[in-house]
């Protein structure tokens, strides 16, 4: 039998994780299994139940505080993701808490080898893509970089920082709808935007001669 | 049930407070039950703003911290019998709460209100974190600035990672004379960088400096332009379709000839 029911020490207390994803049926199923096993070292210890995205009914909520009743167990905070939860929890006399917004993971790395993303990076964002070339559709805000191994094709706006080749590849490229970056990169040499740069034209951005070039699409394919 | 609603910028000084006085007010006059809550801890200011600094006996961390209970903390406006205001404590920090005792409080304020707008700390620490951690929906005000847009951009980006979806844009201290010029970033510009709904312009006034120093908002001012956009705003947060009006003023003379010669309109 799966577990839907993990237990854990945590500070001040034990915390008990229940799967929100399977039935609540075998969630309780296993509550029960665990509860007779352990029960009685959690007396007297505060615990914490983490109901995660799941929704409940009253009467279930009632249920579970009856069961965790049944085994001595008297303190328990609920914690929750939604506000109804939240409050069906207090309302059966649980103490409820709501789960913290977690902390970004920045930068965000690419778990798939897929070529294509579809987003804007915003300020402050880090997207790094290290499967080879990848085509972006939105734009690359001001204080936004993104990070890719191979070539990066940008059908948006670019105001931040791109760097391809990111692993060493010096023939890689940088092309966008609107290239007003604010620095641009292919493998381990950089360029700055010019300060009057008023292009609003495709560009292509290559190294030519160990510097990087930028010119128009029509100039590029000559 | 209750609509929490944060107010927020990253950049300091674009017009959170102001906004979030402006808006309690509106949608309190729109006949809703509205609290509006003062997150910045340790510099509080929404109090000033709605002119009832001095009725303040307990804060919002005395809630918290159990000194009393939330009805004691609740200040009753003194124009709007459906409008009240949370303060800040002002002796301590942001580190006086957590995220998870903000959104127990909120939770409670959502029993006994229909709006709760929570004014939130500039900045992106914690005192950020515990004002959107409650939050059903994030309200970012920007002026038209490349720096004020570029930290609006950064919270679009923290709102987005933190699951709180997307936020809707008020765009302040909008003046429309500098943006004819070119001197002034225009509302497409803003949006075309930010991509988010825009929920509402309001246009630069020397009377939000008047009103602010005496506690008063303008809001309740049937004359005032402000006051009229900061309605059209509460009536969109209602859910009432109202469409954005792009501020014009009219162009002088003399401007309307030197864009003749210049070939403009």
């Amino acid at each position: 039998m799966a577990d839907y029911v993990a237990i854990k020490g945590a500070r001040g207390g034990i915390r008990v994780v229940i799967d929100d994803a399977c039935t609540w049926a075998d969630a309780l199923g296993d509550l029960h299994k665990q509860m007779q096993q352990g029960a009685s070292l959690m007396q007297g210890m505060r615990i914490s139940l983490d109901l995660g995205a799941r929704q409940l009914e009253s009467a279930d909520m009632d249920a579970l505080r009856s069961m965790l009743h049944g085994y001595n167990i008297e303190t328990v905070d609920v914690h929750a993701e939604s506000t109804d939860m939240r409050q069906i929890a207090r309302a059966v006399g649980f103490t409820a808490r709501p789960r913290g917004i977690n902390a970004s993971k920045e930068p965000m790395i690419a778990d798939t080898p897929r070529p294509i993303l579809i987003r804007n990076l915003r300020s402050g964002q880090v997207y790094k893509h290290l499967h080879g070339d990848l085509t972006l559709l939105g734009d690359v805000n001001a204080g936004a970089e993104l990070i890719v191994s191979g070539s990066a094709v940008i059908f948006g706006r670019v105001r931040g920082i791109v760097h391809a080749g990111a692993m060493g590849d010096r023939s890689a490229i940088i092309c966008a709808i609107e290239l007003a970056a604010t620095q641009i990169r292919i493998a381990d040499v950089r360029a700055r935007a010019p300060e009057d740069d008023t292009h609003r034209t495709p560009e292509i951005a290559c190294i030519e001669d160990g510097q990087i070039i930028v010119q128009t699409w029509e100039e590029y394919r000559r | 049930m209750a609509k929490v609603i944060t107010i927020t910028s990253g950049k300091g000084g674009v017009g959170k407070t102001t906004s979030t006085a402006n808006l309690g007010t509106a949608l309190a006059a729109l006949g809703h039950k509205v609290a509006v809550v003062d997150a910045d801890i340790g510099l509080r200011n929404l109090d000033v703003v709605m002119g009832l600094e001095n009725r303040i006996v307990y804060d919002l961390v005395d809630v918290i911290e159990g000194n009393c209970r939330l009805r004691q903390a609740l200040i009753k406006d003194k124009h709007l019998p459906e409008l009240y205001l949370l303060p800040a404590a002002q002796t301590k920090d942001k580190d006086a709460v957590t995220q998870d005792e903000m959104i127990e409080l909120v939770d409670q304020l959502r029993d006994e209100f229909e709006y709760v707008l929570i004014d939130c700390p500039a900045g992106i620490e914690s005192g950020f974190k515990n004002a959107i951690a409650g939050a059903d929906e994030i309200l970012i005000v920007t002026t038209p600035e490349v720096s004020a847009v570029r930290d609006a951009d950064r919270i679009i980006g923290l709102c987005e990672a933190y699951g709180k979806g997307q936020p809707r844009l008020i765009l302040n201290r909008y003046r429309p004379k500098m943006v004819r010029n070119g001197e002034m970033m225009s509302v497409d510009d803003v949006l075309q960088i930010l991509a988010i709904d825009l929920i509402g312009i309001i246009p630069e006034d020397e009377d939000v400096i008047t009103s602010t120093n005496k506690g008063e908002t303008l809001a309740l001012d049937k004359n005032s332009r402000t006051g009229k956009s900061y309605s059209d705003i509460a009536r969109r947060i209602t859910g009432e379709e109202v469409p954005v009006d792009i501020i014009e003023d009219n162009p002088s003379l003399m401007e309307r000839i030197s864009n003749m010669f210049r070939g403009g309109r």
